[in-house]
């Protein structure tokens, strides 16, 4: 293997991987171009001019106030909760470590619209919020109170969205903030509490605590701003008097596009969707400047070094943050207590009774509906190709982007990494509208390709994949291949001992997350044709659970449904955990 | 680890109990429909397709079935325009008489060769071309809470602009035009209703903006204002209900479907003015190169069959279209249905032509109200 | 086997590293060149094994002129050791052995290695917990794996505590007279480099001209 000449084309990265780049970037962008291409085409006005004639709508004007009012007192509770959370996880040692990091990532994978039944049945006559004499559903009582006293109109709905964004973010807090506190060298804080700042709490908290958590936390924040700000099953449900941009756009993303046939919809559409792109445009790339601040690195100390260190964590910390978790679990397990539910209602009265019929329905399918084992095989299907897919195309691209750095292309590895990114700024309802008004319109024969949903699957993974295996790769220090250029080693051999191996746990994460993602995705494949016998799990929940609900079993079913759904995901982010932790013991 | 796989082999378990027993049912083989393959029903969540109602048809004729779900009525339209290069279904059932003429004018239908003549007339005056057999009717309507408008806190309307007063602000839930065919079906009476009532300064657009203005929700689809906001119905079961509404659109047998379900019991009733319903025929048609056109036949044909069709109430909660069509006794279905007398008079042509332009007048209306 | 370096230069952005250096070693000779850090040492090893492109000038191994890159016969041992994480001692050792041996042979060679750096019993142990000194010495010991003819060691020593660095010193010498290897040792440390050498440069004889550039 010879080292001491790396350059085969210009930038040193090889002509395959040149094509991969393009493929992923093209996939990342391509759908949305040709969407809005379609909308321009379709409406006969660009995308500028749709705005600002969307933006006369009030619908959309107060659409965009309260998506970005609610996505501001989202962040603001998230962080607010998170951060303690993060730092308390990080710095103590705790029992059932990964089962309890991977209950604290299921609701980022779990499909809106369970997760929207879980706090309903929370909320609900019957449910422990309600039961405490809070009602956030109807506005009764003391938070009747609070909407006459300010004049506000619904604060128990805003309230219930505001804790379900908590619920659903407070995972991203943990993942980004909760590593830097473990993996802190503990000599800078030893060495500031031997100065004059850093002898109380608060100067330890302003003089180590936020330089070092900042950049962290800010990325974490800016993400969740993100996701609160492209909400929209949660809103529909729990807010139903509200809209955010991404809502408006659900609603009417499957009439755009079509020539000749309400045209003021692909008006709204383009207008709302360039909008939206271009904001979230923007905040990606804030958060990736900061995020690449956040991961020039800290001084790396060994986790469990640390851990062991300042051991299990105080009984207030415990309480808080094994309360939170209970707390976290709450929407989850209404959801498979509602599987063994059903109302009777008989006149003027109801009751509930349990009962096994639910998952006898869901075992056994109907006409409308496969059974639950097919539908499994169907999620697990898409979710492996994906994997199949997205993991070597994820490695390509982070292979180049490091090669790129290394060879001192930061600014060329920097602009195509953003390029690689540009998914994350498209929220699942434009996905979705990119595959419709954009691939499907263009060419329709694709609706007949039965594994069409893990084309956006694969798109909406690909970031997270290029964002665990880059830095992955770039920590992988050059002395290990310039080592094994120095043994008899075959190529296989060669690129194991020098890079395989070490990307073994990254791959594990990155392959885990894949799975759970497919398992959970919902918003992109919803708008593509679903037709009954491909149906994911998570497509047939929905389903099964918009049905009319004069027939009381409707429930029971689509909760055992979204149970599997869980359980299956809960599984695949045990492995995730396991190899994570896996990388801690062995410091690889 | 051991705790994964025992869990996954506790999930497992109950599959082998599933294990369909094979019986010897007398059915047809399945038909060398050979390169044809299931037939695919392109529908929403029409709830005549039961079970045993599809089984029969693969079990008489042979056809396999598989179902492609849309959203609504609209959504069927939609998903037909999507895919009109490379159509992905054989037969479309659910459009209704507000979306049909755009489905023909658009292309999206192929001629049927279905028999007819069993269909009651009146039904067939509606729409008797080639493209589409109707399978069910309705008639779409107000429904009230008789608790709510009992003559005290609200009094029965015997006008719609009683609904543009004080006392029923905020309680009133619309499904959207744009989305839903009932709330299509109730804007387009609105036209009738307004064109024919004495007041001939007002049409229906200054009722609808009347109604924006005294706080009318409106949401997108029937379940979501039915299930969740209307408090006279069987919503009130439900998880999530808010019941902040006392009148919604339904259908004027809604309140029989509720005594159906709940033992002859129902506190909703259907509001009777002249010209404030409509009535709603659903029809199913071939696809337009589509393919499979023996087994879509077969499936028009069979729905329309006496043993299927006149069980409609039951079955999909909507009338039959055969002649002499009645309401089933049992449980006051019968009883707590309503009949309207004077039904919005528009002509499925008329609606083909000017439906497009309503809907803009509508979400013009809604957009002012909300400035 | 003899090898010389004839009239090398190392070329950087801000000038060489070293040029028109002239090195001969004898078969089987230790030669030892002292100097301070950041003169240029490591970089003539670089250079020495391939690992590093001469700018101009020659590499030759006995009569062989050589091609720039990487030889088998020539091998570097790093100054902090580079053992891999995910292998265990012998799978490290391992690791300098030729594929064409077969695994039992494989096996018999590495414990003797083991056994000869003193080793023995080390087989299955995990690298993360190994001390400075022994990572230093599985890393010899894979090299020795490698039957090179040339060794080139880039302070070795560096990373053993002080007690135990000059017994490092005197085993590895063992070794690699024991083997005929022919070997071009850098160090800082004088007292090292009197116990490895056969002949002992300084820096400043071997590139006399003081070089523009930094050490990379």
């Amino acid at each position: 293997m010879n080292l001491a000449s790396s350059k085969r084309t210009p930038f040193g990265v090889h002509p395959i991987q040149w094509l991969v780049l393009a493929f992923v970037i093209a996939l990342g962008i391509g759908p949305l171009s040709l969407a809005f291409t379609r909308l321009w085409a379709v409406t006969g006005i660009t995308p500028w001019e749709a705005v600002t004639q969307v933006y006369e709508l009030p619908a959309a004007k107060d659409a965009l106030t309260f998506a970005v009012l609610e996505a501001t007192v989202s962040t603001v509770f998230t962080v607010a909760i998170g951060l303690p959370l993060a730092w308390a996880f990080g710095r103590y040692s705790w029992s059932r470590m990964r089962l309890k990091r991977s209950l604290l990532f299921l609701p980022f994978v779990t499909p809106p619209i369970v997760a929207a039944a879980g706090f309903l049945a929370l909320l609900s006559p019957g449910g422990i919020v309600y039961a405490l004499g809070i009602d956030l559903r109807g506005e009764t009582g003391i938070i009747g109170w609070m909407a006459s006293a300010t004049g506000w109109e619904h604060p128990g709905h805003f309230i219930a969205l505001i804790t379900a964004h908590v619920w659903f973010n407070l995972s991203l807090v943990v993942r980004f903030v909760e590593p830097v506190v473990a993996q802190l060298d503990p000599r800078w804080e030893e060495q500031l509490r031997l100065l004059p700042a850093g002898q109380t709490r608060l100067g330890r908290i302003q003089h180590l605590w936020i330089p070092i958590l900042g950049p962290a936390t800010t990325v974490a924040a800016a993400y969740t701003f993100f996701f609160s700000f492209t909400s929209f099953a949660m809103v529909k449900w729990l807010a139903p008097a509200s809209n955010t941009l991404e809502s408006l756009l659900g609603e009417m993303g499957g009439t755009a596009g079509i020539e000749g046939y309400r045209v003021e919809a692909s008006l709204a559409v383009l207008g709302i969707a360039t909008f939206q792109t271009v904001m979230m445009l923007l905040m990606l790339i804030l958060a990736g400047r900061f995020e690449r601040k956040h991961s020039q690195v800290l001084s790396l100390h060994h986790e469990e070094a640390n851990r062991r260190k300042h051991g299990a964590a105080p009984r207030v910390w415990s309480w808080f943050a094994n309360g939170l978790l209970i707390m976290l679990l709450a929407p989850l397990v209404s959801v498979v207590v509602a599987s063994f539910r059903v109302r009777s209602s008989n006149g003027a009265t109801a009751g509930y009774e349990w009962t096994f019929e639910g998952w006898k329905r869901a075992w056994s399918g109907d006409f409308s509906t496969v059974p639950v084992y097919d539908a499994l095989a169907n999620s697990l299907t898409y979710a492996v190709i994906t994997l199949l897919v997205a993991l070597p195309l994820g490695y390509a691209v982070a292979s180049s982007l490091v090669t790129l750095r290394r060879e001192g292309h930061r600014r060329v590895a920097g602009m195509l990494d953003s390029l690689c990114m540009l998914p994350l700024s498209m929220s699942a309802v434009m996905v979705g509208l990119g595959m419709v008004a954009g691939i499907l319109r263009w060419y329709p024969d694709l609706f007949s390709f039965p594994y069409l949903p893990v084309v956006p699957h694969v798109m909406l993974v690909l970031p997270f994949v290029i964002r665990l295996l880059t830095p992955a790769m770039e920590r992988i220090e050059p002395k290990f291949a310039e080592q094994a250029s120095l043994l008899s080693l075959g190529p296989l051999a060669f690129w194991w001992h020098s890079r395989g191996s070490f990307l073994v746990v990254p791959a594990t994460m990155a392959a885990s997350l894949c799975l759970a993602f497919s398992l959970g995705e919902f918003g992109a494949t919803y708008l593509v044709v679903r037709v009954g016998s491909w149906d994911s799990l998570s497509i047939m929940v929905d389903q099964v659970a918009s049905r009319p609900k004069f027939d009381p079993f409707v429930l029971p079913t689509a909760m055992a449904l979204a149970t599997v759904l869980m359980v299956v995901t809960l599984m695949v982010l045990t492995v995730n955990e396991r190899a994570r932790a896996w990388r801690v013991r062995h410091e690889v | 680890m051991r705790t994964m796989l025992i869990t996954l082999l506790l999930f497992l378990a109950p599959l082998s109990g599933c294990l369909l027993e094979t019986e010897d049912d007398g059915c047809v083989s399945a038909q060398g429909s050979g390169g044809e393959g299931p037939l695919r029903i392109l529908t929403y969540d029409i709830a005549a397709f039961s079970d045993e109602m599809l089984g029969e048809f693969t079990c008489n004729t042979g056809y396999e079935i598989e179902l492609i779900y849309a959203d609504d009525a609209g959504g069927i339209l939609e998903l037909l325009l999507q895919t009109q290069q490379a159509p992905q279904a054989h037969v479309a059932i659910g459009l209704d008489n507000t979306y049909l003429q755009s489905a023909i004018d658009f292309g999206l239908l192929a001629e049927h060769d279905v028999n007819t003549t069993h269909i009651d007339p009146t039904v067939m005056e509606r729409y008797s071309g080639p493209f589409a057999v109707p399978f069910d009717q309705g008639d779409v309507c107000l429904n009230y809470d008789e608790r709510e408008v009992d003559g005290e806190n609200l009094t029965i309307p015997t006008s719609l602009w009683n609904l543009t007063e004080p006392a029923w602000k905020g309680k009133t839930v619309f499904p959207s035009p744009l989305t839903s065919s009932p709330g299509r079906a109730f804007m387009a009476a609105t036209v009738s209703y307004f064109e024919n009532d004495e007041d001939e300064s007002t049409d229906a657009f200054d009722w609808w903006q009347a109604m924006f203005e005294n706080g009318a929700t409106v949401t997108t689809g029937w379940t979501e204002a039915y299930e969740i906001h209307y408090s006279g119905g069987y919503g009130a079961w439900v998880d999530g209900h808010l019941g902040d509404a006392a009148l919604t659109v339904s259908y004027c047998h809604s309140p029989g479907v509720e005594a159906y379900y709940s033992g002859n019991w129902t506190v909703s009733t259907s509001l009777l003015l002249p010209r404030a319903s409509f009535h709603q025929i659903e029809y199913g048609g071939l696809v337009n190169g589509g393919g499979n056109v023996e087994a879509a036949n077969a499936f028009l044909t069979y729905l329309l069959s006496e043993e299927v069709n006149r069980n409609m109430p039951v079955n999909n909660l909507m009338q039959s279209v055969l002649v002499n069509a009645t309401w089933p006794e049992s449980e006051g279905y019968r009883y707590h249905t309503d009949v309207p007398e004077v039904k919005a008079d528009l002509s499925t042509e008329r609606i083909g032509a000017e439906m497009d332009a309503w809907l803009l007048a509508w979400t013009d209306e809604k957009n002012e109200a909300e400035a | 086997m003899r090898f010389e370096i004839k009239a090398g230069t190392v070329n950087v952005e801000n000038g060489a590293i070293f040029s028109e250096l002239d090195l001969a070693v004898a078969s089987g000779e230790i030669v030892t060149i002292l100097g301070p850090s950041g003169c240029g040492k490591t970089t003539l090893l670089r250079a020495c094994c391939g690992l590093t492109a001469l700018t101009s000038g020659e590499r030759w191994l006995g009569d062989e002129a050589l091609e720039p890159g990487i030889h088998p016969d020539i091998t570097l041992l790093f100054q902090q050791p580079v053992l891999y994480p995910h292998l265990n001692v012998a799978q490290n050792i391992a690791l300098g052995g030729s594929k064409a041996e077969g695994k039992k042979q494989l096996a018999e060679r590495v414990n003797a290695v083991l056994t000869a750096i003193g080793l023995d019993g080390f087989q299955q142990r995990g690298v993360a917990s190994l001390s400075g000194g022994e990572a230093q010495r599985v890393a010899f010991g894979r090299a020795l794996m490698q039957d090179p003819k040339v060794m080139l060691l880039d302070e070795p020593f560096a990373s053993v505590d002080v007690a135990r660095r000059l017994a490092l010193a005197e085993m590895t010498r063992e070794h690699l007279k024991e083997r005929n290897i022919t070997v071009i040792h850098v160090t800082h440390d004088e007292d090292e480099a009197n116990i490895m050498s056969d002949r002992l440069l300084r820096w400043s004889e071997v590139q006399p001209a003081p070089p523009d550039g930094e050490e990379e």
